[in-house]
């Protein structure tokens, strides 16, 4: 047993394991030219539809993926930049999607990231899930709905790349663009919603109002003013011409209290609010301008 | 010479630098241009410092791995902001080294960016040569050297202030110039730097100066990270 070539040896087994599971994606992962001089990996994830990471791709919507070594052409048919997430349309017999699961990763559990390279050849790299959690938002905003964080190296053209389990199941796609030193994988049911909505909408609607805001401490003098339990409120720096708080009257300097009836007091929780509401709903913002209170009454465009 | 040097407001009489220090200072000199490559000549017949062959300032993360000097002194025309974004490496590197900047024009705002970098010492590129001298040992021995108007007479005008023991996790509350948030807008429409130099009929060269700017003023490492920071400072309308 002391024989290190053993055919049977634990190494060996594992090692076999991985290139199989590798080998066995073959004709589910691309490469994408993204028209800036790098690409990025995709996973056909249905019949004809491909995602990859949103970040990296030109404005294109006609691009070229690799499949190796052979080029097809695919065409953009939407992106959200929130969640990171492009899908595209290649047809051909030689792709076939991958088997994605919903169910969530255990921390510890070895993955494999499974990408392409510019030339077309399969690249993957290897790794424990280092954390996983519920659902988060991105800092732009868009709904994650789980936490996987993988210890996955992604090198040049891996971003977009299959997280692989050991029943050759895939996790998600990853991105090093979600946080500012970790690589995180877009989960299955976030990527299958966005593709829905996509191939419903042709892009994922934006809830927009048009105002720029910051969060400012109530003015000591003005305490009276506000609710008594309220210390800090978002005052409106720039207003979009023509955009719903514009029509609405929502000027520069307006102090807002509360969203909805809701005391809001950082842009963030704003912005997240806002995600979650529906194009055309209208709603309600309380604010202070010139010491006196102001209700307005704005409508939810769709930013697309 | 003998200098008076005021320390946290106490007069102290320093002697002649060189009695300070029994072996000589081993000064590494780096330029952002090649431009400037001539510029530490005058120092190079000084004994009292052992000065290197002039590097750029791009190269530094690579003779980061031999530190083999004690103080760096950097000249550059104008504070390009590229140099700055890439690393960390810098940042570790200056916060480990005493760092001089000589830069043509001093403002508060280089002030801040080279604080950000643990560079405390800035000084016009003007400096007389026995000013740069004074100023590099100064540094290594742990002070903040700032020097407003270069002055022939002598030292009068030199502050000499004690390096203060900051945090700089702290956010510095940097302006955008009207230009840069617009630039800051359109990125956050998703517009490539390509794009914007078409809309704002300027060129990709001045589109990306101002995108480095940008992400130098809002400390972002990437333009998704400007464009999230944009948002919670009231820069981009949601």
């Amino acid at each position: 047993m002391a024989d290190g070539t053993q055919n049977s040896s634990i190494w060996a087994q594992l090692s076999s394991y991985f290139s199989e599971a590798i080998e066995a994606l073959q004709d589910s992962i691309v490469a994408i030219d993204t028209g800036r001089g790098i690409t990025s990996s995709g996973v056909v994830w249905r019949p004809d539809i491909v995602v990859t990471t949103h970040h990296n791709l030109s404005h294109f919507e006609d691009l070229n993926i690799n499949h190796a070594g052979k080029l097809l052409s695919a065409k953009l048919i939407g992106s959200d930049r929130a969640t990171d997430v492009a899908v595209l349309r290649a047809s051909s017999e030689k792709l076939s999607p991958v088997k994605s699961t919903q169910s969530g990763p255990s921390t510890g559990e070895v993955v494999l990231s499974v990408g392409r390279s510019r030339l077309g050849d399969i690249s993957a790299s290897c790794g424990i899930i280092a954390r996983t959690g519920d659902a988060w938002r991105t800092w732009r905003g868009g709904r994650i709905d789980r936490l996987i964080r993988p210890d996955v190296q992604l090198y040049v053209g891996q971003s977009g790349s299959a997280l692989v389990n050991e029943q050759r199941q895939v996790l998600g796609i990853n991105s090093p663009a979600l946080a500012r030193q970790a690589i995180i994988t877009i989960p299955t049911q976030t990527i299958d919603r966005i593709i829905d909505t996509i191939l419903e909408h042709g892009h994922i609607p934006r809830p927009f109002l048009g105002i720029a805001m910051q969060a400012v401490a109530v003015p000591e003098q003005a305490r009276s003013l506000f609710p008594r339990d309220v210390e800090q409120v978002l005052l409106v720096m720039h207003v979009e011409p023509k955009a719903p708080a514009a029509s609405a009257g929502v000027m520069v300097g307006d102090l807002i209290v509360s969203a909805n009836g809701e005391p809001i007091d950082n842009v963030r929780d704003f912005l997240h609010w806002l995600s979650g509401l529906s194009i055309g709903e209208t709603i309600s913002l309380a604010a202070i301008r010139g010491g006196a209170r102001v209700d307005l009454t704005v409508r939810v465009a769709d930013h697309g | 010479m003998a200098k008076t040097v005021a320390i946290a407001g106490n007069v102290v009489e320093q002697k002649k630098t060189r009695e300070l220090r029994p072996s000589p200072l081993r000064v590494l000199p780096c330029v952002t241009t090649t431009r400037l490559s001539k510029y530490f000549t005058a120092l190079q017949s000084d004994t009292q410092i052992d000065l290197l062959p002039t590097a750029l300032v791009s190269a530094l993360p690579v003779l980061i791995r031999s530190p083999r000097f004690d103080a760096i002194v950097m000249a550059m025309e104008e504070f390009d902001a590229t140099v700055w974004q890439s690393s960390s490496v810098l940042r570790e590197l200056f916060s480990a080294t005493p760092t001089l900047l000589l830069a043509s024009e001093l403002n508060p705002s280089l002030r801040r960016r080279a604080a950000r970098f643990h560079i405390h010492s800035t000084l016009p590129l003007n400096v007389s040569t026995d000013q740069l001298l004074a100023a590099i040992s100064a540094t290594v021995a742990g002070l903040a050297v700032t020097l407003e108007v270069p002055s022939l007479e002598g030292n009068e005008n030199t502050v000499w202030t004690q390096a203060k023991e900051r945090t700089f996790d702290e956010p510095f509350v940097e302006h955008l110039t009207v230009r840069e948030t617009v630039v800051l807008r359109l990125m956050a429409v998703g517009h490539s730097n390509k794009e914007i130099a078409f809309r704002l009929k300027i060129s990709e060269h001045t589109v990306k100066f101002h995108v480095s700017s940008v992400l130098a003023k809002l400390g972002a490492f990437s333009r998704t990270e400007a464009v999230s920071i944009g948002i919670m400072r009231g820069l981009i309308a949601i």
